[in-house]
């Protein structure tokens, strides 16, 4: 299946319209073509995607379901998509009202609040957004934490999905862009499995942005990173 | 990235005067080159500091330039090596980032920082308030820093050939009759037609022939408007006005003509510079319609 993306026109027109066309965010099928009356709203780009690729759904609670969605959506795209296409807003878009529609009503049931502007598409400019887009947020939390050197290359991105709390945490602060801060920071989580709750991973946060603002972060190698943490949350 | 101007330890940088008589100053320019799908990014980082050059030329100390994009998750350090030693040095060179790995807003700063624990740092021209303190510094405490230099990243931008490629002309779904309205704020200009004067734009549109004409009538002023877009975009809004592609289009367009918008006294002719002559153009069509 060739994966199309959102004309830029026709993004605008939608999204501009969201909020004032709530009914149709209501229907259970797409609905695209109803909207743009049969207009030629997207492109068909070079990129394939599988035939049979499907999101989990309806299985428990949908957070439950993000992180075997992260490594599918991953796969999907993997080798296919550089960060930069994968910062489009013409192509999460897309994918949320059309490809992914059944996955994106069950997992962000869309509401006359910022849910539709942040979840069916990008509100904002920065990786904030990414992190938020109901589709490009799974591809962004695998493609952040992807480590082919370990046994399970998935396995920090699971660490990651563990709680909302702590991608939220980590990917909406700067340092969080830095993958050898954000690594270093789930390995510590692996290490003191005990650390838990919004608290802490606020803690460590917090913590980290201290030591950012008298530290480079990025000159301190993952083993320093974990050392401080170890000091500062665990008084170690 | 932006770093705090309170250190409890004294900087080298434009923003404090904790280290005097001394200078850590950077500047940062790129190209994007097509063939290695890269962008080339060219520094000149100026230090004057014989402390710092010494902790430097020790190994104890790393020079640095620190890449951020708030758009892709981006987030690296380069380190600058290979340094020809002197009392007051000045280091050039360029660093690569393939196309794929940033766009837009980049900021780009230059560190010292320091890659062990150094003891009684005393730096050259320490201020007296300081009282000859020595400081203990740790590893990744920054010695010297400056910037950021923001650039704003893009490698594409179309080549203006024909009006639409950087203008789009749609229906307005909401008026039957009126004024042509217009939009700058997306990719392409926008041109809201109303109903009436829509459905005979599309009809004349399909004419190869007129395609000229409709370029002067139409294009040229939905153009000039687009300049004056450019010519009073300040500093401030700079970053945000390259978001469109039309912008950046017309900017390097600009740039390729050798015109500086900015000292045009008015618009008009630049905006028939860039679209190569287009009465005349019009002209020829209306001859050429007179002779069938």
């Amino acid at each position: 299946m060739k994966l199309k993306v959102f004309k830029q026109e026709s993004l605008e027109q939608l999204k501009k319209d969201a909020l004032n066309r709530i009914d149709f965010y209501q229907k259970k099928t797409p609905w695209l073509n109803e909207y743009f009356r049969g207009g030629a709203y997207y492109y068909e780009t070079q990129i394939n995607l599988p035939d049979n690729f499907s999101l989990l759904t309806n299985e428990g609670e949908p957070s439950d379901t993000d992180q075997e969605n992260s490594k599918r959506i991953y796969e999907a795209f993997r080798g296919r998509l550089n960060p930069v296409q994968a910062a489009e807003e013409r192509l999460w878009a897309y994918l949320c009202h059309e490809t992914f529609w059944d996955y994106m009503i069950w997992r962000w049931p869309p509401k006359k609040d910022g849910t539709i502007i942040s979840r069916y598409y990008f509100d904002g400019e920065s990786s904030r957004a990414l992190s938020r887009n109901g589709i490009s947020r799974l591809w962004w939390f695998a493609h952040l934490t992807y480590d082919e050197s370990r046994e399970d290359p998935y396995e920090l991105t699971n660490i990651l999905l563990y709680s909302q709390d702590i991608q939220h945490n980590l990917l909406e602060r700067n340092f969080g862009r830095n993958r050898t801060i954000l690594h270093a920071v789930l390995d510590f989580l692996k290490e003191y499995p005990d650390i838990q709750g919004k608290e802490q991973y606020v803690k460590i946060a917090k913590t980290l942005n201290r030591l950012g603002g008298v530290r480079l972060l990025d000159a301190l190698g993952p083993e320093k990173i974990k050392e401080y943490l170890k000091s500062k949350i665990l008084n170690r | 990235m932006k770093t705090t101007e309170r250190f409890p330890y004294p900087v080298l940088s434009a923003f404090s005067d904790d280290i005097q008589n001394s200078t850590f100053e950077s500047a940062v320019v790129y190209q994007a080159d097509k063939n290695k799908k890269n962008y080339c990014f060219t520094y000149t980082i100026a230090l004057h500091n014989s402390t710092i050059i010494q902790l430097l030329q020790e190994h104890r100390a790393v020079l640095a330039l620190h890449f951020e994009c708030g758009r892709t998750f981006f987030r690296e350090k380069y380190q600058i090596e290979n340094i020809a030693w002197s009392d007051c040095i000045t280091i050039s060179g360029t660093i690569e980032i393939p196309w794929g790995r940033i766009c837009g807003k980049t900021e780009i700063s230059a560190f010292v920082y320091a890659d062990d624990v150094i003891e009684n740092y005393q730096p050259e021209g320490l201020h007296p308030d300081y009282q000859q303190t020595a400081f203990t510094m740790h590893p990744g405490e920054i010695l010297a820093a400056s910037g950021p230099v923001i650039l704003d990243v893009y490698s594409d931008y179309e080549l203006i050939q024909k009006p639409d490629s950087i203008i789009v002309f749609r229906l307005d779904k909401e008026r039957e009759t009126g004024e042509i309205h217009i939009s700058l704020n997306s990719d392409k200009i926008n041109v809201f037609l109303p109903k009436n004067m829509f459905d005979k734009y599309e009809a004349l549109r399909t004419d190869k022939q007129k395609e000229g004409i409709i370029t002067s009538l139409l294009g040229i002023p939905v153009l000039m408007e687009g300049l004056k877009f450019i010519k009073e975009t300040t500093d401030e809004n700079l970053s945000e006005n390259r978001q469109y592609r039309w912008f950046r289009s017309l900017e390097n367009k600009l740039r390729e003509m050798g015109i500086n918008i900015k000292n045009e006294e008015n618009t008009f002719e630049a905006a028939q510079k860039v679209f190569a002559n287009p009465y005349m153009r019009a002209a020829v069509d209306f001859e050429m319609m007179d002779r069938l």
